[in-house]
């Protein structure tokens, strides 16, 4: 699939003796819903990682390739994937030297990849409003240090930084809880303020890690609901991890299976929920097929 | 701390009783400790001395249970600057500003060395915030950076003289790279494994200082030249050849003179500290500091370099730590290993937990109170660690957050 947002290949992490991910190879279709699901301990959450740079795979490639622009080796970024044919071009010798240097997780997101955390990550000693304005850390100042005379320009991007804040805190129903601390907001608001967040880096590919864990089944559809809104008027590519298959299987439009660190299935809904392997996968290999239907 | 036990309309009769009991354990408790003097084998009855200290301990009982009570009612546990007193905030603060211009002209030398330390501290007191108070990085070697200040200062004028004027870039240059010097080695460490670090850097500096006797002079010190104005010098007669400041403005010479320069200029670099750190910390440098502190994983994956964050904090504090060093040596005149022990690093750290970590007003409120408060305890001097340590833990149960809690900004559409 040349479309494909982001390639992963042969991609390997293990911890010491531990292989949490053994050659994976899947593709992210753009401007679409991807899911990723698996039982507990699959490594689901480890590729997440791998992607937003909080592990270094150990072997193996990760290419994103946003819209408009060219490819982008991921583990490159990371400082690591060093290979033989850099030692022969000084100009790719020297850009694997300088990620090297300053290479890391902030170099992703820089280039569009955002991710939520299984149990929410939120700054609880600061506003909801600060939350996002350090997620737009970069968009408001330029100059690092044109804040303390405040210049004009600081000013202006300052104010656009806190009007984007407060636009999306508005379409997603937050505008009136802008001033009031992370940690006295309900779970609820603050699972769907740790997503608002990720969309303040501006991002082009949204990670999230488990987003209706611990939601009730109203919230989780209005989180439904946010997360097309999210794909469709933004044009946000979605990958996301889910157990929860009443939101699954309706907003995904493409599901990828994992299970101990190996891809199992990958196809549209109703194909991975008729995938023998799947069921074994989930239910154990006495299950008879017949019932294959109750559980989507 | 509402779910307390007292009742919301106190009565005449629990204070009455509240407070006789308050005084009659604080007699006890006084009793033997500074009503009994001993004179060789022999001791004196001073009765007196515990009766005042039980009464006062009594008034602040009644004063407490009266603020407990009118906390109940207030709706947050903050303290909540009324609405006529933020109108005039600026005002307040010009006022503030004019008094503390004129202090110096008014007070003699004892009190003006002590207005001297007072803002020392509350520098000190600036730069560590930004490290613990707002980064959230537990430093117990701030007094690292004030001894660079302090010697960059002193050597700097020793071996390369450089003046007054000229070691204040110079100490920021130094200062600065010797916390990034520190920063590096602890980029992944947190919590009590980094406050064990940088105590031992710490340590280090004042070892090295004090036992590198050839380039510091050891324990035997150093002595720092006086600052001037532009060439003009505070003392009676010129050294080179110049004129002294009394000569110039055709006043009497006085001792005093350097005191108040050296009290005006700290007074002017403690307003621009105050002024940078508030700045600082509505921008996107100041608010990451804070995000790390929160979080620092989350802190990653919104795409900031927590290595730049963490050096940044460790920098600038260390900048401001400098800064109070340079003005620590030019108004001692003289500095030496022994005054920059782990026991200053404990007192910078008690300034900023107790004003309240990240709030700036705190800070200050907490630098003058620590600081006067062993000045107005000079009689009680074998007691002052006590009491300090005593009002240390009280601090600690009742208003774990500080004085101040640090006020968020408001952002409005």
């Amino acid at each position: 699939m040349s479309d494909s947002i982001l390639t992963v290949n042969n991609l390997s992490m293990a911890f010491g003796g531990l292989i949490a991910l053994d050659k994976i190879n899947l593709h992210v279709a753009p401007n679409a819903i991807t899911a990723l699901i698996g039982p507990n301990g699959a490594g689901k959450t480890t590729l997440f990682n791998c992607l937003t740079g909080f592990y270094v795979p150990t072997a193996g490639s990760m290419t994103f390739k946003p819209a408009g622009t060219g490819e982008v080796d991921l583990v490159m970024l990371l400082g690591s994937g060093w290979q033989r044919q850099d030692m022969y071009s000084p100009r790719r010798c020297g850009r694997r030297l300088y990620y090297k240097l300053f290479g890391g997780t902030h170099q992703i997101v820089r280039r569009g990849i955002t991710r939520t955390f299984q149990n929410t990550r939120l700054f609880m000693g600061m506003t909801a409003m600060e939350n996002l304005l350090v997620a737009q850390h970069r968009m408001i100042s330029p100059l690092p240090l044109s804040g303390l005379v405040r210049l004009p320009s600081y000013r202006r991007a300052e104010r656009s930084a806190i009007e984007l804040a407060y636009r999306y805190l508005d379409e997603f129903g937050l505008g009136g809880v802008a001033n009031r601390l992370a940690k006295e907001l309900p779970y609820g608001q603050q699972k769907k303020l740790e997503i608002i967040r990720a969309l303040c880096t501006n991002p082009q590919f949204l990670c999230l890690d488990e987003p209706a864990a611990g939601l009730n089944s109203a919230e989780t559809k209005e989180l439904a609901a946010m997360i097309r809104n999210i794909k469709n008027k933004m044009g946000v590519t979605i990958f996301i991890i889910e157990h929860d298959m009443s939101l699954v299987m309706p907003i995904s439009d493409q599901v990828i299976v994992l299970d101990s660190g190996v891809v199992i299935a990958m196809g549209t809904p109703a194909q991975v929920s008729k995938d023998p392997q799947v069921l074994e996968a989930y239910l154990g290999s006495d299950y008879d097929q017949k019932h294959a239907g109750d559980d989507a | 701390m509402n779910t307390n036990k007292a009742s919301g309309n106190t009565t005449t009769r629990t204070y009455i009783k509240e407070s006789l009991i308050t005084f009659v354990l604080a007699y006890v408790i006084f009793l033997p400790i500074t009503g009994l003097v001993l004179k060789g084998y022999d001791y004196q009855a001073l009765l007196h001395r515990p009766l005042y200290l039980a009464l006062s301990v009594a008034l602040l009982r009644v004063c407490i249970v009266w603020l407990r009570d009118r906390r109940m009612a207030l709706p947050l546990p903050t303290v909540q600057i009324p609405a006529g007193v933020r109108k005039h905030k600026r005002f307040g603060t010009a006022l503030l500003f004019g008094v503390m211009l004129a202090l110096p002209f008014s007070i003699d030398n004892y009190w003006l060395t002590v207005a001297i330390s007072v803002l020392i501290y509350i520098l000190l007191g600036l730069g560590l915030n930004i490290v613990v108070g707002l980064a959230g990085l537990l430093d117990l070697g701030f007094v690292a950076f004030y001894a660079v200040g302090a010697y960059g200062y002193a050597l700097g004028s020793q071996y390369l003289g450089i003046g007054f004027w000229a070691a204040i870039p110079f100490v920021i240059v130094l200062a600065m790279l010797c916390g990034i010097l520190l920063g590096f080695p602890v980029l992944r460490m947190h919590g009590d494994y980094l406050a064990i670090v940088t105590l031992g850097f710490g340590e280090i500096i004042r070892l090295v200082l004090n036992n590198w006797l050839d380039f510091t002079g050891g324990p035997n010190g150093v002595a720092a030249p006086p600052p001037t104005l532009f060439g003009m010098e505070f003392a009676h007669t010129a050294t080179q050849g110049g004129r002294p400041f009394h000569e110039l403005w055709g006043l009497e010479y006085g001792s005093s003179h350097r005191y108040i320069f050296i009290y005006l200029l700290l007074l002017a670099t403690v307003a621009l500290a105050l002024l940078f750190v508030n700045r600082l910390r509505q921008m996107p440098l100041g608010r990451s500091w804070e995000a790390l502190r929160e979080n620092e994983i989350a802190c990653r994956s919104l795409g900031l370099n927590h290595v730049a964050i963490k050096l940044s904090a460790f920098s600038l504090g260390a900048m401001i730590g400098g800064v109070a060093g340079i003005f620590f040596a030019a108004y001692q005149g003289f500095i030496n290993p022994s005054s920059f022990t782990f026991f200053e690093s404990a007192l910078i750290l008690c300034i900023v937990v107790l004003g309240g970590s990240g709030s700036t007003i705190g800070v200050v409120l907490a630098a003058t109170v620590i600081t006067l408060l062993p000045e107005v305890l000079r009689d009680f001097a074998d007691f002052r660690i006590l009491i300090f340590g005593i009002v240390m833990v009280v601090m600690m149960i009742w208003r774990p957050r500080g004085f101040v809690t640090a006020k968020r900004q408001r952002f409005e559409r």
